[in-house]
């Protein structure tokens, strides 16, 4: 059992469509680009961690980069567990929202 | 170039590894500076892309301290004690009357010896206060012509 927040999900969902391109810079990226939010790098990282504790993600540090002061890229994966907890989290507002959207947008409309 | 003008990404650099601590610190700088790169790359403005690297950098450090405090604050004071507490508070308003009562008393209480001390430590304000050890005074009544009887 468990609780994903929104942006947890957000960065879960990134990591499963970056797969083995997934660090800091792209999540950042990937985030912004398909929400138009900008978040810090920071913010990034402690979510990961806290995913990491949870054994939802696996991180793997690269080789050391030129364009990087010299230093390596952390990767992350997606665990199993990760990717149940996101589909059951993502089901579940799926689920919610089932027939309510038309109604949403009436009222965020009016 | 070399040892005129303090170059201002070096200075940004230095500046958010004060402000960003932790075990992911190497990896969120590495980060910003990769940003920096492709901003500077990209043909963005100088101030514009430090001035972005800043914002990350500041927004990057207070997410981390959050966290840190959130886990342990310290000496095994976890974020959930802190956060009972100001309930309790907040929900015993008596409670925490007498209690910010007892402290204003005893706080100066505390104080005063020290207080004393010190003004034992320190000279009197007069000249070679030093070396003052004693004030007195004598009653004009007693003396008759100049001598005390």
């Amino acid at each position: 059992m468990g609780y994903l927040g929104e942006f947890e999900q957000l960065i879960l969902f990134s990591v499963l469509k970056l797969g083995d391109d997934a660090y800091g810079v792209s999540i950042r990226d990937t985030i912004e680009e398909r929400t138009g939010r900008t978040v810090s790098s920071g913010a990034i990282y402690t979510a990961l961690g806290r995913l990491e504790d949870r054994g939802m993600v696996s991180s793997v540090v690269g080789e050391p980069i030129a364009g990087r002061a010299g230093r390596p890229r952390k990767y992350y994966a997606l665990e199993p567990s990760g990717a149940r907890m996101l589909l059951s989290s993502y089901t579940t507002v799926q689920a919610m929202a089932g027939g309510l959207v038309p109604k949403l947008t009436e009222l965020a409309e009016a | 170039m070399a040892g005129s003008a303090p170059n201002p990404r070096g200075l940004l650099r230095r500046l958010a590894a004060l402000l960003i601590r932790g075990p992911e610190a190497p990896f969120i700088l590495a980060d910003l500076d990769e940003l920096l790169e492709r901003d500077i790359e990209q043909g963005m403005a100088g101030a514009r892309a430090h001035s972005r690297y800043l914002r990350n950098a500041v927004a990057s450090a207070y997410s981390v301290a959050r966290r840190r405090t959130r886990t342990r604050i310290s000496f095994g004071v976890s974020w959930l004690d802190v956060k009972l507490s100001v309930r309790m508070l907040v929900k015993h308003p008596g409670l925490t009357a007498v209690a910010v009562f007892a402290l204003a008393i005893a706080i100066p209480i505390g104080f005063a010896p020290l207080q004393l001390w010190n003004s034992f430590k320190t000279p009197l304000p007069f000249e070679d206060g030093h070396e003052i050890l004693g004030i007195q005074t004598w009653g004009l009544d007693a003396y008759v012509d100049g001598a005390r009887q």
